[in-house]
């Protein structure tokens, strides 16, 4: 089964241990500029999102790339870069919608998230669960549960109060 | 170069009267003995401020110092907090004051270890740093904006929408004495007047944007024992409480009760921290922070319904309604907005003050600009507060007591409980269990009347069901060899509260040097924080030194020692040391006006005994509360006795 990176920007704190953790996993330095995950953030809003490399299924990355660096696993579904054969054009930084692949300010060389091979740092440290690694099949019935949690709750209310007026 | 772990290896250097800015190599050997943070930061003050007037600490000689924590900017739990360090203006003696949020680590991965700031721009400026590149810029065009679109334009400005800004809003500027330095939308530097020495020196904002990021020695070792501590804290019994409601969670429901009623508060209290669920939207963390102890919050409904931001504390926001009379609890975060933009304190011990005058008929609306202090105006207390910030009318005479009493006169400073040269203390000191931890802790510390930052117990029987007294037993025998150690009586203090005190003093001190919030280490209730032995293992395989607890101890006691040094030289002494009502009795030979001394639960000899014993464990004169020589001498700091000797307060 097939696992992806869930984020609930909602319980996101904003504290940024994925980004600390995962620029550390890679270049065992603390840096914002160097994570594979980034917290965009709009404070007067009080939203915070965790963003990264979303391993598309038709990644316009792959699709660019001259030599081809990057490739899609259609067994795991991650996109992977082979950091060997990149040029760094920079092609796949122009088409990436999410600003997934960035350039390290020290080394020069293109960089994106790899889900860590397959056990994925930021999910694990986490303190809130806003990233989660989870099987594929997952993910739509937690969204379908939270929906419903708010149903839930409003027909509850609801029938506490009709239920008291009949009383 | 040298290849620097932990610290980053630069000074920056800003003179502002000469509009220069350099950078300085950070010594190593300087780093090894005061550690980082406010051990840097005390070093350099002693050095470079002169004793003087209060007043001198608004003229350009008075040295700003800003300084993140040597473990900032790294995984370690909690520890991007960033430290104000100055002479206050309030008192004139030392001062440091601490914020949130995730300005100190930006400055570490900036590659600042501290900023020195010097002398007095010409016009408004503030600070720009991006990585090396290092500029004062004109900010003309920000003074008299809100800290929230101060931020907002640099941001814009700029073109970068990641900076991280520190910044005072009007009542900096005003130099207002309850003014405070503000981080993101409502991480304040509060405490002793700071941002008014922003105000006194032209500086309206410091910016900041890092991307060189902060290496440790010991890769493998530092992050195993980071996610350690990480699940340590979640065994604590408080964790939840902590990481559901913040310092909400105990203070203004259990503690704040303790201290007016003698029994903790319950959920009919309005601004118990259950009733503040329906204004959190969700909770925020400070930078490498685990608790997320703050929250985004809006008000939903009523006359303040779509008021939003960053919030809340205990204390002074949450409270300031409750103490006047006001019951809605969203009046609570009408006045946190307001103070955070305004960029004062949401509590100004002004306010209490001039109820109390006005109560007893001292002054009237004629010398309040017409206002009517009475109780449940909530349009009152707002015009208050912006007249404080904007020193308008009264407003000014309110914004710092002890000087608006001098004005005012009629017997005004009889309602003003004094320590250390502030408005501090109580009037009243009404009995209940552990009351005497706070009181004792609260008057020592250095920068006067803290309320918990340079150190204190707060743990305290009979507060929160989490604490259970079996377990505050096992903590009595584990710490002090004694099971009741926690549950004595207040009337009859015993002088191993001296230690309790030096013991949490070493534990915030070390706190302070990394930057990491107190809130995290071991004292705050919470048990499984991080303790003095693993700040060991953080710093040494952090920087690569190979720090032994009696280093980092030593480091402490020069921190501490440090700071009674300055004080020394300003004139403070051992009756500065005593609570309100005793110091009262001491420099002026008779009982302090209006305090009833039967609700002082302990006799001035037994407070004197507990002092003694705390003299003597850091090393100072039992008469003078200035530090020895040679215990100056023993931590290599022979150079402050030799100054304080040429003072003449100090035998040569």
């Amino acid at each position: 089964m097939r696992k992806i990176l869930f984020v609930d920007y909602e319980k996101c704190t904003g504290c940024e241990l994925c980004v600390l953790y995962c620029s550390f996993t890679k270049t065992e330095v603390f840096s914002r500029a160097r994570s594979r995950v980034n917290v965009i953030k709009w404070e007067e809003k009080g939203i915070c999102v965790p963003e990264m490399c979303q391993h598309c299924a038709e990644p316009p990355c792959v699709l660019v790339c001259p030599v081809n660096a990057l490739s899609k696993d259609e067994e795991t579904g991650m996109v992977n870069m082979d950091t060997d054969l990149c040029i760094g054009c920079k092609r796949c930084m122009m088409v990436c919608p999410f600003g997934a692949p960035a350039i390290d300010p020290i080394t020069g060389e293109v960089f994106k998230c790899d889900l860590c091979g397959g056990d994925p740092v930021c999910a694990r440290v986490c303190p809130t669960e806003a990233i989660q690694y989870l099987k594929a099949d997952r993910v739509g019935l937690i969204k379908k549960r939270q929906g419903m949690e708010k149903l839930t709750e409003a027909i509850e209310f609801a029938v506490a109060r009709t239920g008291g007026e009949q009383k | 170069m040298t290849k620097w772990y932990g610290w980053v290896g630069t000074i920056l250097n800003v003179d502002l009267s000469n509009m220069k800015l350099s950078r300085e190599p950070l010594s190593q050997e300087f780093a090894i003995k005061y550690i980082g943070g406010a051990g840097f930061a005390d070093r350099i003050l002693y050095d470079e401020v002169s004793p003087g007037p209060a007043d001198n600490a608004l003229e350009p000689e008075n040295v700003l110092i800003i300084a993140p924590g040597t473990l900032s900017g790294t995984t370690s739990p909690s520890s991007s907090r960033y430290l104000l360090t100055s002479k206050s203006p309030l008192s004139g003696i030392f001062a440091s004051s601490d914020g949130g949020g995730f300005f100190g680590s930006e400055l570490k991965h900036a590659g600042y270890d501290l900023i020195v700031i010097r002398g007095k721009a010409e016009k408004p400026v503030y600070l720009w740093i991006d990585d090396e590149h290092v500029e004062l810029k004109d900010a003309t065009h920000l003074w008299g904006k809100d800290t929230w679109a101060t931020d907002r334009i640099i941001r814009k400005e700029m073109g970068d929408p990641d900076i991280k800004v520190i910044k005072i809003g009007p009542a900096g500027e005003n130099m207002c004495y309850s003014a405070v330095v503000i981080g993101d939308l409502g991480r304040a530097a509060a405490t002793r007047s700071l941002a008014a020495v922003w105000g006194s020196k032209n500086l309206k904002a410091v910016a900041v944007r890092g991307s060189k990021g902060v290496s440790v020695a010991k890769p493998k070792e530092f992050i195993e024992l980071c996610q350690a501590l990480t699940e340590r804290a979640k065994l604590d019994p408080m964790y939840s409480i902590h990481t559901t409601y913040g310092t909400s969670g105990w203070v203004h429901g259990p503690l704040q009760g303790l201290r007016t009623t003698g029994k903790p508060l319950t959920a009919e209290y309005p601004l118990h921290h259950s009733h503040l669920d329906a204004f959190y939207d969700k909770n925020l963390a400070c930078f490498s922070c685990p608790y997320h102890c703050t929250h985004f919050y809006s008000v939903k409904s009523g006359k303040y319904k779509g008021i939003s931001g960053e919030g809340m504390e205990s204390g002074g926001g949450q409270g300031v309604g409750v103490r006047f009379g006001v019951m809605d609890p969203a009046f609570a975060f009408k006045v946190n907005n307001m103070c955070n933009r305004l960029g004062i304190t949401t509590g100004p011990r002004g306010l209490n003050w001039a109820w109390e005058l006005y109560q007893d008929g001292i002054i009237t609306k004629e010398d309040t600009d017409g206002l009517e202090l009475i109780r449940g105006d909530e349009e009152v207390i707002l015009k208050l507060l912006h007249k404080i910030a904007y020193k308008e009318g009264f407003g000014e005479i309110m914004d710092e007591p002890i000087r608006g009493a001098e004005k005012l006169g009629r017997g005004s400073s009889e309602y003003i409980p004094q320590s250390k040269r502030a408005y501090g203390g109580t009037t009243a000191l009404p009995p209940g269990r552990g009351r005497f931890p706070f009181t004792f802790a609260w008057t020592l510390s250095t920068r006067g009347w803290d309320r918990h930052l340079t150190g204190q117990s707060v743990t305290i029987p009979g507060v929160r069901d989490e604490i259970s007294d079996d377990h505050l037993r096992k903590l009595g025998r584990e710490r002090y060899n004694d099971p009741e150690f926690f549950f004595q009586p207040s009337s009859k203090p015993d002088p191993k509260q001296a230690q309790e005190l030096y013991n949490t003093e070493t534990t915030h001190a070390l706190c302070a040097m990394t930057a990491t919030c107190t809130f995290a280490s071991h004292q705050t209730f919470i048990t499984e924080g991080i303790h003095d032995e693993d700040f060991v293992q953080l710093l040494s395989t952090a920087t690569g030194v190979d720090f032994s607890l009696d280093d980092l101890v030593r480091a402490t006691e020069r921190k501490t020692l440090l700071e009674r040094a300055f004080n020394a030289r300003e004139g403070i002494r051992r009756m500065d040391d005593y609570p309100y009502p005793y110091y009262y009795q001491l420099k002026y030979g008779e009982k302090a006006p209006r305090v009833d001394y039967s609700q002082v639960d302990y006799s001035i000899e037994d407070y004197g005994k507990v002092l003694d014993e705390y003299y003597r464990l850091r090393g100072c004169d039992l008469e003078t509360g200035i530090p020895t020589r040679q215990k100056l001498e023993s931590l290599g700091m022979k150079d402050v006795a030799d100054d304080l000797a040429s003072r003449g307060i100090l035998s040569p």
